[in-house]
This record gives C-alpha cells, structure tokens and sequence, in this order.
C-alpha cells in the first residue's frame, strides 16, 4: 500500500512526464519532423506483431499443459466408470476427439530440409527470391535482405500491404499462427503450399518451401488466386538472367 | 473443458491488452527514441526491444490507457534509447552509484518531514531530481514494480536498481528538509 508520500512523489513525477513529452513533440516539430515521419517501420511492426502472437502462444501451451492434466484425469475417471458399459470402438471415439478438440486451433509447421539436398545456411545476393508478379497498383515500400532474411513489402494506395519473406528453413520458427484461420493445402508449381485465410476477413497467407528455403507471403486484402498467382511468381533474378543469357 | 475455455479466455484478453497497448503507443514510443537517438532505423529496433521488456511486465499494467501505463512505457523506452546510445558510443560512462558507496546521511521519511507543507513542495523538488532516480522511483511508487521487474526494465542490475531507489528517495527527502527550513 502506497503512503502519501510515495503517491505525491508519483504524481508529481507523472506531471513532469507529462512536461518532458510536450517538450519533445515541441522539439521534434521545430525540427521539422512531422507525424507521418513518426510511423513504425513495416518489417519491426511485423516482428512485434508475430511477437505478441507468440508470447501469447506461449501462455496459452503453459495454461494448456495444466488443462490437459486436468482433463485427462478426469477422462480416466469417466472412462474408469464408463469401461462397463461402452465399446473399445466408442471408447476410441471419445479419446479421439478429445484430442483433436486440444489441438485443432493450434497449429505447429515444422520445415524440414530435404535430405537429398546440401542445406542452406544463408541468403547472398545470388540466392535472393522476389516475386515477378505482384497486383496492378502495388509497389515496392520496403526492402531488406541480411544473410538470413529477405523482406519484402508492397503497399497499394489504400494502405493494404503484401508481405514477402525468405528465410533459411533453421531460422524459421516452427510456430505459425493459425488462430481462426481456415488451413488449406494447395498445389501448386513450387508442389504443395499451406494456405491459412482468416475467418471472417481476407487476410491470408501461404507459405512453402522451395530451393533450400522458406517462403511467406502474407497479404492483408487480396483474394486467394492472387496471392497464389504472387507465390508462383517467385523468381530468382541472378539465376534468370544468368540463363537468358 | 470449462477450464480450458477459462484459460483461453484469459489468453485472448491478454493478447488484446498487449496489440492495444502497441497500438496505442507505438508512436509515442517512436519519438521518444527518436529525441534521444536521432536515427529512424535505430530508434525503430529501440522501440520493438522495449516492447519485449514491456511483454514482461504486461501483468502490473490493469489500465493500458491509464497514465501509469503511458508513463511506464515512456520511461522503458527512454531508458532503453539512452543504454543503447551509450553502448553504440562506446562512452565510458561511469554511473556515480556504482563507483561509491552511499553516505551515512540516510534519511527516512518520518512524521517530522511528512506533513502537507512538504507534500506541496514534492512537484518542485522533483523537477530538481536527475531522470534516472525518477524513473526508479516512479516505477517503484506508481507501478509498484519489484526490484527485479525495475532492473530488468531499464537494464540495470539490483544492485545499482537499489542504490538508485535509496539514494532517490535520499536526495528528495534532503531537498525537501532543507526547503522546509528556508
């Protein structure tokens, strides 16, 4: 419990926040710098956002291990009183279930390299992946590529974004989130892409692996054809031109 | 089952009080950084490594739009700008708290010092204080942070967390004393 002193003490420091921020906006506009300069940057706005998925991730896998302690001892005592009466069939129904009610929202993606294939460690200037096909009124906003990620965004004018990234499939985390989302396996020429649309939105996202890497595009308003059409795209323009030539 | 419906429901508010939370202040966080840093890239990477510490202590925020919530935020941010700065500067930067010790001049806020007058002088004393003892002692007084929480949010150690808070609360209480004689 706080005493008056330490309440004073809190205030009068909240006031003096309050003055430092005045003095800050105040400096940065004589500066020049306007609002729109003061925007999150696509690619850190994205990790932050992939952060919290996964921070939460992680409670809700805490909170499920407990869930799941509780619910299967008291499976084994309903299965316990039910034994007599139910089937091995009906038995196998009720287990299975029970299973699937725990992991169907959830969903985990491991990559796995290709075992007839020299592994990958890093991205290089010959090894960068861009689509050649992205939608009439899109254009390049943001590029970035370091030896593990390549990272490409694309905004239209009503702000709606496509996300393009490559990355090494070891630095690829195995958690993607599929929270209210409808998954759908899809072939395509790169073979088999996952495909996860929002429920009640048109924000999706496919994701494949292909020549050693693991590629993701997400899109936050474009119909599921198009964002294939995107990925199918994919081309690396070192070994293109290379071979035109 | 109902357990589990219980648990995700927990999660869900959760997760909406910390994207509510970005949303929120991302911006501000952007400037903050920026005033102190000068560099949009850098201050961005500042931005997203305080809001990693900020996840950390998600459970002492109640209100995210509440002024201890802004405040809070603020200060991670600042601090985490002004670490990074002197890291990158390569300053040797040698913290008056960690090269000595404390002077016997303890003082503790006793029923002598703790009157109104004196509480009337706190904002003005305050503003006399240096940053880094206000932010330990907001963050003590308003979000009621432990010592750990408090080091590890502004990337001090305990050590140097408790000295901070000690001598904060020693130098506000020493400037106060004296104003009341004046």
């Amino acid at each position: 419990m706080r005493n008056d002193f330490e309440k004073n003490v809190a205030n009068a420091i909240s006031d003096q926040i309050d003055e430092e921020l005045v003095q800050i906006e105040d400096e940065l506009k004589n500066l020049g710098y306007d609002e729109d300069f003061f925007k999150m940057k696509s690619k850190t706005d994205k990790q932050i956002r992939h952060h919290i998925n996964q921070a939460n991730k992680n409670t809700v896998h805490r909170h499920w291990s407990i869930a799941r302690i509780a619910a299967s001892i008291i499976l084994v005592i309903v299965i316990g009183f039910s034994v007599p009466y139910i089937t091995v069939e009906a038995f196998r129904t009720t287990f299975n279930e029970f299973i699937v009610n725990v992991f169907d929202t959830y969903s985990v993606v491991i990559f796995e390299n290709d075992d007839t294939q020299d592994e990958v460690t890093y991205i290089d200037e010959n090894s960068v992946y861009v689509p050649s096909y992205v939608p009439d009124g899109y254009v390049e906003v943001e590029n970035n590529v370091d030896e593990f990620v390549n990272f490409v965004v694309y905004e239209n004018e009503l702000g709606y974004k496509i996300h393009f990234s490559q990355q090494i499939i070891n630095e690829v985390g195995n958690f993607i989130d599929t929270e209210n989302r409808i998954i759908e396996n899809i072939d395509t020429i790169f073979g088999e892409m996952m495909y996860a649309q929002k429920t009640e939105r048109m924000d999706a996202f496919v994701t494949f692996t292909y020549d050693g890497y693991v590629f993701y595009i997400d899109v936050d308003n474009l119909s599921k054809d198009e964002l294939v059409k995107v990925a199918e795209s994919i081309t690396n323009e070192v070994v293109e031109n290379a071979q035109n030539e | 089952m109902l357990m589990m419906f219980m648990t995700m429901l927990d999660s869900d508010e959760e997760k909406q009080k910390i994207t509510t939370l970005y949303e929120l202040y991302c911006n501000l966080m952007l400037k903050v950084a920026f005033s102190v840093v000068r560099d949009y890239d850098l201050s961005n990477d500042i931005v997203q490594d305080s809001f990693y510490k900020i996840i950390k202590v998600i459970d002492n925020i109640d209100d995210v739009y509440s002024k201890r919530a802004r405040n809070l935020v603020v200060i991670i941010v600042k601090n985490t700008a002004i670490n990074e700065l002197g890291r990158r500067n390569r300053a040797i930067m040698l913290d008056f708290d960690e090269v000595s010790d404390l002077k016997d001049d303890h003082v503790e806020p006793d029923d002598e010092v703790i009157n109104s007058f004196v509480l009337d002088q706190i904002p003005k004393k305050i503003k006399q204080l240096p940053p880094k003892y206000r932010d330990v002692l907001q963050l003590k007084f308003d979000c009621e942070f432990s010592n750990v929480q408090i080091a590890e949010v502004l990337g001090i150690s305990q050590e140097l967390c408790r000295k901070r808070l000690q001598r904060g609360r020693q130098l506000l209480l020493k400037s106060m004393k004296e104003g009341e004689l004046m």
